[in-house]
């Protein structure tokens, strides 16, 4: 393990505070909309717009309940990243590939789970509603995931490596 | 390990220094150190015949099979 330059370890606690505190705000606002969707009391709150995809009240609280487990379970591996970073570990690729996977399964519930849910609640038909920035997004996250499982390879070969005289 | 590492006992036998030995093979005395004390993974069959070349001995002089160990 290299020693982490003090500025970065500052870096990474900060960059983690900010992830915790933006976690722990956006968890609270996805749970007060799944309460507010199954309540079908939206028209008392004007500021919050829920899209539900017109999932009716039960199917739409658990596809938000889903989304906030998986902002959670992402939002908690970028935060064992950053401590990883604060603990000494310069490029911590295990960390990495372990929130590359989070994140790459976030975006992909976020097209996937809502159309599971319609036909869970009824519906007979299977809509997949793929837009131009989601379809960019699974992309990018896919990419970061391989990239982060080639580097973990890389990182664990070259410690094998190093370890034969 | 079972495998156990007797470069030690050979070098000894040989009376020849760690150093001059990491000179010969090309490696540095902290991972001829790390090799003496069975702390690595492997070793390269390179680094085998240059230890063997230097010490005069076979293979089977330097690693030894031991179960229990």
């Amino acid at each position: 393990m290299s020693e982490t330059p003090p500025r970065l370890c500052r870096a990474a606690r900060r960059l983690r505070l900010v992830a915790l505190f933006a976690g722990a705000l956006v968890e609270l606002v996805i749970l007060f909309a799944a309460w507010v969707a199954l309540n079908g009391n939206a028209e008392n709150f004007p500021a919050l717009h829920i899209e539900t995809g017109g999932l009716p009240p039960v199917p739409a609280a658990l596809s938000l309940l889903l989304l906030a487990l998986l902002v959670g379970l992402t939002l908690s591996r970028a935060v064992g990243l950053l401590r990883a970073v604060e603990a000494g570990e310069i490029f911590p690729a295990r960390a990495l590939r372990g929130f590359a996977f989070w994140l790459f399964l976030l975006v992909l519930s976020g097209v996937v789970a809502p159309p599971l849910f319609a036909l869970a609640g009824g519906t007979r038909q299977l809509v997949l509603d793929l837009s131009g920035g989601e379809a960019l997004m699974l992309l990018l996250t896919g990419l970061l995931f391989f990239v982060a499982r080639l580097l973990d390879e890389a990182r664990r070969l070259a410690e094998d490596h190093s370890q034969i005289v | 390990m079972a495998i156990v590492v007797r470069l030690d006992v050979m070098l000894a036998l040989r009376k020849a220094k760690s150093k001059d030995l990491a000179l010969h093979v090309g490696i540095t005395e902290t991972n001829l150190s790390l090799l003496k004390s069975g702390r690595v993974k492997g070793i390269r069959f390179e680094t085998l015949e240059k230890i063997c070349d230097y010490l005069s001995c076979q293979p089977g002089d330097l690693l030894v099979y031991e179960p229990d160990a």
